[in-house]
């Protein structure tokens, strides 16, 4: 299901490696924007933690000598998903608007075909009930669906923000400009090291910056064309 | 209870799963009748939308949130009394609300139209197309107590959305399931 341009956005995410500090800002305003559950430790123990962007650390050197590196995880938005032709009942299916993989809950039926079929192991099942430890119950975001158990669930780009800025924009009959969208964990980012926008508006930040000679893209080999570009850091080796 | 003594064990338990399954039944066909009255006839205060709308009062005057964001709002206590501190005082509909004003409660409404939880519906969007209220609430200024005309399903959005000029963009999943 390969992409080809049209009259919708083509969102895209930048990670600069460079500016990255593994600080998880952004994974817990992931949690708090999109309901994301909170997994027990039994259930982390069994490699079950339920995070939509998981930062992978990396050692680089030997002791005393040690860096280390971070690499934010999460779903690529693939132009070619993997995802997406396994879904029997199409919950899992390509937005040919926004440009984005949409996980639709309701029609999801928990056959996890599409979490095995992905790479980069970035979509997670729902084992159990959502759990919100007090007094979390209380900040659940009414934008966002709270999925129910034996669901599949992934980082959607924060589309309940895309659409609303969208529909915000249309509502007062001008275009979306750059910038006026930003995901949970974009926002939270004190480094400002995930740059989020539209890269067919040539003149968003994000297009801008893609041309750059750090870029490279996860698993770049599968032909999978990820909506998400890393920039490498000054040092690091990760992506080569 | 005599005639079940000669019956085998078997018997039995078909005959009483026969009886829970029969209570069953009875009981979900009572709450599928009570939810389908409840909201019509229910409501806390008889709210008359004809008289409002005979009035001259437009929609957007109490809901004012239609065309600023997805809740078309339902107006506050305060509302209501900038108009009935005055208007209709003497009538006993009025006074409960002024009751609701003194005690400093809000009015519980009983919810007439509704979508599940996993649909996202923004009025704003609605009005901003130049989509009437009535296209999917029916004529309100006509009625005594507000009812929802059409069965807002998947396919009730969708019949229209199909019709519109930007057919595809409005046949996203993401438009509504977020």
């Amino acid at each position: 299901m390969a992409e080809e341009r049209n009259n919708g956005h083509k969102w895209t995410m930048i990670v600069d490696l460079d500016k990255c500090t593994g600080c998880q800002a952004c994974v817990v305003a992931c949690h708090a924007e999109n309901n994301v559950p909170i997994s027990s430790e039994d259930e982390v123990i069994r490699g079950r933690a339920n995070h939509w962007i998981r930062i992978e650390r990396y050692w680089e050197g030997e002791y005393p000598n040690v860096k280390a590196r971070f690499l934010p995880v999460f779903c690529q938005q693939c132009g070619n998903a993997p995802c997406e032709p396994v879904c029997p009942v199409y919950a899992s299916y390509h937005s040919t608007e926004e440009n984005v993989n949409i996980q639709v809950y309701n029609r999801c039926v928990g056959t996890r075909y599409c979490g095995n079929n992905c790479p980069y192991r970035t979509r997670l099942f729902n084992f159990w009930a959502p759990r919100f430890d007090e007094p979390l119950e209380q900040q659940l975001n009414p934008d966002v669906t709270v999925r129910s158990p034996g669901v599949m669930e992934k980082c959607t780009f924060c589309i309940q923000r895309i659409r609303r800025g969208r529909e915000q924009a249309n509502i007062e009959g001008r275009p979306l400009e750059d910038g006026e969208i930003v995901p949970a964990c974009a926002q939270a980012c004190p480094t400002d090291a995930l740059i989020f926008g539209d890269k067919w508006n040539e003149h968003s930040r994000v297009a801008q910056m893609v041309p750059s000679e750090r870029q490279f893209k996860l698993l770049e080999n599968l032909g999978t064309e990820p909506a998400v570009y890393y920039l490498k850091g000054g040092e690091t080796h990760v992506g080569e | 209870m005599r005639r079940l003594a000669g019956l085998s064990l078997r018997q039995r338990l078909l005959f009483g799963g026969a009886v829970l399954g029969g209570a069953a039944v009875v009981v979900i066909l009572l709450v599928i009748v009570i939810a389908q009255t409840s909201a019509a006839d229910g409501q806390p205060i008889a709210f008359n939308h004809k008289i409002h709308a005979e009035n001259g009062i437009q929609c957007q005057f109490c809901h004012v949130g239609v065309t600023k964001g997805p809740v078309a709002s339902i107006p506050s206590v305060e509302k209501c009394m900038g108009c009935h501190e005055y208007i209709a005082t003497d009538s006993p509909q009025i006074q409960k609300l002024h009751g609701y004003w003194e005690r400093q409660e809000p009015i519980p409404w009983k919810r007439v139209n509704d979508q599940p939880s996993f649909v996202y519906f923004n009025h704003a969007s609605h009005i901003a197309a130049a989509v009437s209220c009535g296209a999917c609430h029916g004529a309100v200024e006509e009625m005594t107590v507000a009812e929802p005309v059409a069965n807002m399903n998947m396919g009730f959005c969708l019949d229209c959305h199909a019709q519109q000029e930007n057919k595809d963009a409005l046949w996203d999943c993401a438009v509504c399931h977020r």
